[in-house]
């Protein structure tokens, strides 16, 4: 956080001054930065002071981090978000959305039927209701060819 | 009467406005009792889909949303152990004990009843207090909102118990994220790293179903697979013997309705801190605090009158000041700029009819809780058996179609992604996230009437304080802070 706060002050002073005016866009985001390392200064003291009292470890990790299942779960959600963001342009929302969804309750512990009857379902309600209701331009891709 | 309230009445009651607000009153319900997605994730999901309707049913969506996600939290509360949303947490275990003790409809029953009533008490504070405070703000400057938005961020960090430093922290990152983009003065871009997308600032719907959608879905997959312990019981009429338990602990819900209105008023406090506070204060003058935490009616009372009537509570700096009571209505105000609804003393002015309709909203919102709530209570069994494998993909995918739909940008999508892993972090290490949206929100205005006012003054910051009702506000907000550093080093001395 200290170290946070001194890349903003860094960054914070490269702004100009804006003529004529005492004020201009770099005096807030250094008040911010000040914030930051006075409460970084504080957590550190924080911190020493609770491992003093309690012989608590520096970083302790979370119990699903121990659980390599767990782990792969968030790593597919976060894999998920980036494929759709990556795939939909150039694939199109619908084989995208199904692939991305049959794949993350497949993996989630859906069955087989049951994940791609709801991805397949699911994937049609959204792009009934956002395309062709509330008129979003969800990416065609592939499927331009298809629809027209 | 005036011909603003019979515009507001038809806008509210044309069919497609009820069909718009019973759909939210289902999905409100859906999300609200489903352990794990909260009130305020149910709202950033719908923000999405309100872009595009009219200001009137969008207005009517939000509010049947919160009521009833908020009343919802309670149901496996009831049958889990497992509050469904964080506004049930403070009286899970009376829920739950009074289950097994056979009591599980009444439990029920009391959650419903205290819920509506307590809506409706927000509500008539909403209508009463707003617009009286809107004439007396009418007249504020920046120096007066400087110290007014000080005061409200300050109020955010004031509410987290146990530990303030961090709610600070998460307050100073919210005021960094808003510093993002054009600033507000000179339209300098500053921390865009050359990014376009950038310049207009942190695309506020993606940054919200971010931080509250995306975090809460990385949460749960965290926890999949954990067994739960599930009662399996049948409602019948779940009003039997709800009016005799009212009746005695009258006290106790007109009590939970103020505290709950008056927490809902403080920024950043919300519907679950203002049933904690409720709890806390019902027990201490309780004839028999042992009962509670045990399956005691009188702390469902307190608590469950509590939460239902922050909501309201929350609209009430949301509207006149543009400062959000909680979490929620901080989205709700990106949505009202969305809607050409201006936040400030003047919305009543500028927008008679959709405020006149927002409040005509709340009454049918909690009067519908109801029945509403009632068929809620009777589907309990099949919305809690609703597999979280298949749920979770499905929210992930409206997030990223939601965050996308606002202007159709994929870099949303990025946003998105981004500030759900900053939250869960945050969450991780116990740092609130309602202080950082506040920060968000109110940054903007913060660092504008902050440096105007020094402008006006040549930068002589003694003379912030000149005018009357500056110096209450900042008197306030001094005294405030003061509380905080003493509670801060009580605490230090104790350890």
């Amino acid at each position: 956080m200290i170290a946070g706060a001194a890349a903003i002050i860094a960054s914070a002073l490269s702004f100009p001054n804006v003529p004529g005016q005492q004020f201009g866009p770099r005096h807030f985001p250094v008040l911010i930065a000040v914030g930051f390392a006075i409460c970084g200064a504080l957590l550190v003291l924080q911190g020493l002071q609770r491992r003093r009292a309690t012989g608590e470890a520096w970083v302790s990790l979370g119990d699903w981090l121990q659980s390599p299942r767990h782990i792969a779960n968030v790593l597919l959600v976060i894999g998920a978000i980036l494929f759709y963001w990556l795939a939909a342009p150039v694939l199109g929302f619908i084989p995208t959305a199904f692939l991305l969804l049959f794949v993350l309750m497949r993996w989630l512990g859906g069955t087989w039927i049951g994940s791609a009857v709801i991805a397949a379902g699911a994937t049609a309600a959204i792009h009934i209701g956002f395309y062709s209701w509330l008129r979003v331009s969800l990416p065609l891709g592939l499927m331009r060819d298809v629809i027209y | 009467m005036d011909p603003n309230f019979w515009k507001a009445l038809a806008l509210v009651f044309e069919p497609t406005t009820l069909a718009v607000g019973l759909a939210a009153a289902t999905f409100g319900l859906f999300v609200g009792a489903m352990p794990g997605l909260s009130a305020t994730m149910a709202v950033a999901l719908l923000i999405p889909v309100t872009f595009f309707m009219e200001p009137v049913p969008a207005l009517v969506a939000v509010v049947m949303t919160t009521a009833m996600a908020i009343f919802a939290g309670d149901i496996p509360s009831v049958l889990l152990r497992i509050p469904g949303t964080p506004a049930s947490a403070a009286y899970t275990d009376d829920a739950f004990m009074m289950t097994k003790s056979g009591r599980g409809e009444l439990a029920m029953g009391i959650c419903l009843v205290t819920s509506a009533i307590g809506g409706l008490f927000g509500a008539v504070i909403l209508v009463l207090l707003a617009p009286v405070l809107a004439d007396f703000a009418i007249r504020f400057s920046s120096f007066e909102y400087f110290w007014l938005v000080l005061l409200g961020l300050t109020c955010a960090i004031f509410v987290c118990h146990g530990n303030m430093l961090k709610g600070t922290v998460s307050l100073l990152l919210g005021l960094f994220f808003a510093t993002i983009g054009l600033d507000p003065l000179a339209g300098f871009p500053r921390f865009t790293f050359g990014m376009r997308d950038l310049f207009s600032g942190l695309p506020f719907i993606a940054t919200m179903v971010g931080m509250f959608a995306v975090s809460e879905i990385i949460r749960n997959v965290t926890a999949l697979g954990q067994p739960v312990e599930v009662i399996k019981q049948q409602f019948g009429n779940v009003f039997l013997g709800v009016w005799q338990v009212l009746r005695r602990y009258h006290w106790n819900m007109w009590r939970g309705n103020v505290i709950g209105t008056a927490i809902g008023i403080l920024p950043g406090a919300g519907a679950d801190i203002a049933a904690w506070i409720s709890y806390s204060v019902g027990k201490r003058f309780s004839k028999t605090p042992e009962t509670f935490g045990k399956g005691s009616e009188e702390g469902l009372v307190d608590a469950g009158a509590a939460n239902n009537a922050a909501i309201a509570g929350a609209w009430v700096p949301a509207l006149v000041f543009g400062i959000p009571g909680d979490s929620v209505t901080a989205i709700v105000i990106g949505m009202l700029f969305l809607k050409g609804l201006q936040p400030g003393p003047m919305i009543f002015e500028t927008s008679p009819v959709e405020t006149t309709a927002l409040f005509i909203a709340f009454f049918v919102a909690n009067l519908a809780m109801f029945p509403i709530g009632w068929l809620a209570i009777k589907a309990s069994g099949f919305t809690l058996s609703v597999p979280r494998h298949y749920l979770m993909p499905l929210i992930l995918i409206f997030c990223m179609v939601g965050s996308y739909a606002v202007n159709n940008d994929p870099f949303a999508i990025l946003v998105m992604l981004g500030m759900g892993i900053v939250a869960y972090i945050m969450m991780e290490n116990d740092i609130p996230i309602a202080p950082a949206i506040l920060g968000m929100v109110l940054g903007d205005q913060l660092e504008k009437t902050f440096l105007t006012s020094l402008m006006k003054v040549d930068g002589d910051v003694l003379r912030l304080v000149e005018r009357p009702i500056a110096m209450g506000l900042a008197a306030t907000t001094a005294l405030v802070w003061a509380m905080m550093a003493w509670s801060a080093w009580r605490q230090w001395r104790t350890r």
